[in-house]
C-alpha cells in the first residue's frame, strides 16, 4: 500500500462524488474526474490504468476504464452519463502517478456529462 | 478430531455465511474460465447467494490478464503449432498457460456480505486452498498476496476483480506443471532468450506431483477445499447448479465476449519511454527484464529478484541459443544492466 501523503493537495473546488471518485468543473462545461487519496491508498501500488476511450459515451457506473494492483483489477464506471472528452496519457503511461499525485498529475479523465445537473446531485464534499 | 476439524478449533466459531457451491467438473476452458462472470453478475443481482465455484478445463488453454497486450504477450508461432485457445479474464495478473492438470477456484461475492474486494481479499480467501492443500499432504503457504508456494517455488496462481457489481477471485492449483509450454508461449525479442526464461520458470513454479509424488483426485481436492472454506471460518457452502438465467447470460453474452477477436485483442497500454522493452514476472517477485542497449543491436536480460538482479545476459546479434553470453558480476556491462533495473518501476 502507498502510505506517501499526497504531494499535491486538492486544488480549489475539487469534489468528491461517490465512494472513490472526485471531480473538478472546468470552465468549458467539462468536468476533470480522478482517483481520490483514500481510494489510491486502499487500491496500492498501481500497476496499470487503462482509461476510457475519447469520444465515447457511457452511462454511469457502465465499466469505462480499469485500474490493476497486485494482481485485482476495478472495472470502474463513470460517475454520471456523459462523454469522454480525453483520458490522461501521463496516468496511462506511468499508474504510479496517480499513487503519487492523485489530485494533480494523476488525474484519470475528463468527460462531458449529459445533464450537468446529475453531477451536483451526486456530489460529496468539497475536498 | 479430522483435520479440517483440528483447523476450525484452532481459526474459532463457526461462518454464518451460507454461499453457494457450483462444481463444474470438467468443461471447456470458456466454461471452465469464464462461467464465474455471468455468475457474478447474478450474484451482484441478489438473485443467488455468493458462490463458490470449482472447475478443470479439460484442453489446454492461455489465460490472459485483463491488462496484457494478446499481440505483445504470446509467441504467434505456439499458438499455430499448438491450437490452444486465448481467453483474455477479467481479473489481474500476467499470461498463464492453463490445462487439464490444473483444478481451479472461483469466487464470486457480494460487498456488503463476502468482502470489500482487492487485494485484501486475496489474503483472506487464500487460507482455505492453503489448508486444504496441507491436509492433502501438500506443504503449501501463502506469499502474500496471491500465490501460494512450497519453499520458494509458486505452485498456484491467483487473481481477482471487480465485475458487473461484485467481486471476483480466481486461483488455481498446479497439480502437473509444462514448464515448456509456459515458457514457449511467451512472445520474446530473440530466441536466446528462450532458455533463460525456461530456466527461471522450472527454478520458480513446481506442482503438486513434483512436490509429492502424486496426485490426489480431482473430487478429493475439491471436497477438502470447500471444507477447508467452513474451517477457516470463510463460509460454509451447500451444492448448487447454475441458474436458467446464468446459462443463458453465459451461452449468449459471456462466450460471446471472449469469442469476440476485439475482446482478446485490446490496445496494449501505453509504455514509459526507457530502455525496458519487455518485462516478464515468473512468480512473486521473480522475473526478468529484457532491455535495449542503446546504440548498438545487442540486448540485455536481467534475471531479477524485485530490483536486485541475480543474472545478467547480453543477447544477439546471432541467432540461436549462441546468441546469450552471461555477464560477470562487477563487469561494466552487469552494472549497466543493474543501474537500468534499479530505475526501472518493476513489478510494482
Amino acid at each position: 500500500m502507498s502510505s506517501a501523503p499526497p504531494r499535491v493537495p486538492p486544488g480549489a473546488g475539487v469534489c468528491a462524488i461517490g465512494p472513490d471518485l472526485w471531480y473538478r468543473p472546468e470552465a468549458d462545461g467539462t468536468v476533470v474526474v480522478g482517483l481520490t487519496d483514500a481510494a489510491q491508498r486502499r487500491a496500492g501500488a498501481l500497476a496499470h490504468y487503462r482509461g476510457p476511450l475519447p469520444g465515447r459515451s457511457f452511462r454511469a457506473g457502465e465499466p469505462a476504464l480499469s485500474l490493476e494492483s497486485e494482481k485485482w483489477v476495478g472495472h470502474l464506471g463513470l460517475p454520471v452519463d456523459g462523454t469522454v472528452v480525453a483520458t490522461n496519457p501521463a496516468a496511462e503511461t506511468d499508474p504510479g502517478t496517480i499513487n503519487r499525485d492523485p489530485y494533480g498529475a494523476g488525474w484519470l479523465y475528463r468527460m462531458r456529462p449529459r445533464v450537468p445537473a446529475d453531477l451536483e446531485a451526486r456530489r460529496g464534499p468539497v475536498l | 478430531m479430522s483435520g479440517h476439524d483440528a483447523i476450525a478449533a484452532s481459526v474459532g466459531e463457526e461462518p454464518r455465511a451460507l454461499w453457494r457451491h457450483l462444481d463444474l467438473g470438467r468443461c471447456d476452458p470458456v466454461r471452465a474460465q469464464a462461467f464465474v462472470e455471468s455468475v457474478a453478475e447474478s450474484v451482484a443481482a441478489g438473485e443467488v447467494p455468493n458462490t463458490l465455484v470449482t472447475a478443470q478445463p479439460n484442453a489446454p488453454y492461455v489465460s490472459l490478464g485483463f491488462h496484457q497486450s494478446f499481440s505483445e504477450e504470446i509467441d504467434e508461432g505456439f499458438l499455430a503449432r499448438r491450437r490452444v485457445p486465448v481467453l483474455r479474464r477479467v481479473e489481474g495478473g500476467g499470461t498463464t498457460w492453463l490445462d487439464p492438470d490444473q483444478w481451479f477456484y472461483q469466487l464470486a461475492y457480494r460487498e456488503e456480505d463476502g468482502g470489500p474486494g482487492g487485494p485484501a481479499d486475496l489474503v483472506r480467501f487464500l487460507r482455505a486452498p492453503v489448508a486444504a492443500a496441507r491436509l492433502l499432504g501438500l506443504s503449501a503457504e501463502l506469499r502474500a498476496p496471491s500465490d501460494l508456494v512450497v519453499g520458494d517455488r509458486k505452485v498456484s496462481g491467483n487473481a481477482g476483480g471487480d465485475w458487473a457489481g461484485a467481486h471476483i477471485l480466481v486461483g488455481g492449483v498446479l497439480g502437473r506443471a509444462d514448464h515448456r509450454a509456459m515458457s514457449d508461449l511467451l512472445k520474446l525479442p530473440h530466441p536466446a532468450i528462450r532458455p533463460i526464461v525456461r530456466e527461471e520458470i522450472e527454478r520458480r513454479v513446481t506442482s503438486w506431483e513434483a512436490e509429492t509424488g502424486s496426485l490426489p483426485a480431482y473430487a478429493a481436492w475439491r471436497d477438502h477445499l470447500v471444507e477447508a472454506f467452513r474451517a477457516q471460518g470463510l463460509f460454509r457452502s451447500r451444492p448448487g447448479r447454475p441458474t436458467p438465467s446464468e446459462e443463458t447470460r453465459f451461452r449468449t453474452e459471456t462466450t460471446a465476449r471472449h469469442e469476440d477477436p476485439s475482446w482478446r485483442e485490446l490496445p496494449p497500454a501505453a509504455k514509459a519511454p526507457g530502455p525496458v522493452v519487455r518485462r516478464l514476472r515468473i512468480a512473486g517477485p521473480h522475473g526478468l527484464l529484457v532491455l535495449s542497449a542503446t546504440g548498438t543491436d545487442r540486448l540485455g536480460v536481467a534475471v531479477v529478484h524485485g530490483a536486485t538482479v541475480r543474472e545478467a545476459y547480453a543477447v544477439g546479434p546471432p541467432a540461436g541459443r549462441e546468441g546469450a553470453r552471461r555477464l560477470a558480476e562487477g563487469t561494466d556491462e552487469f552494472a549497466e544492466i543493474a543501474r537500468a533495473v534499479a530505475n526501472d518501476p518493476g513489478f510494482a
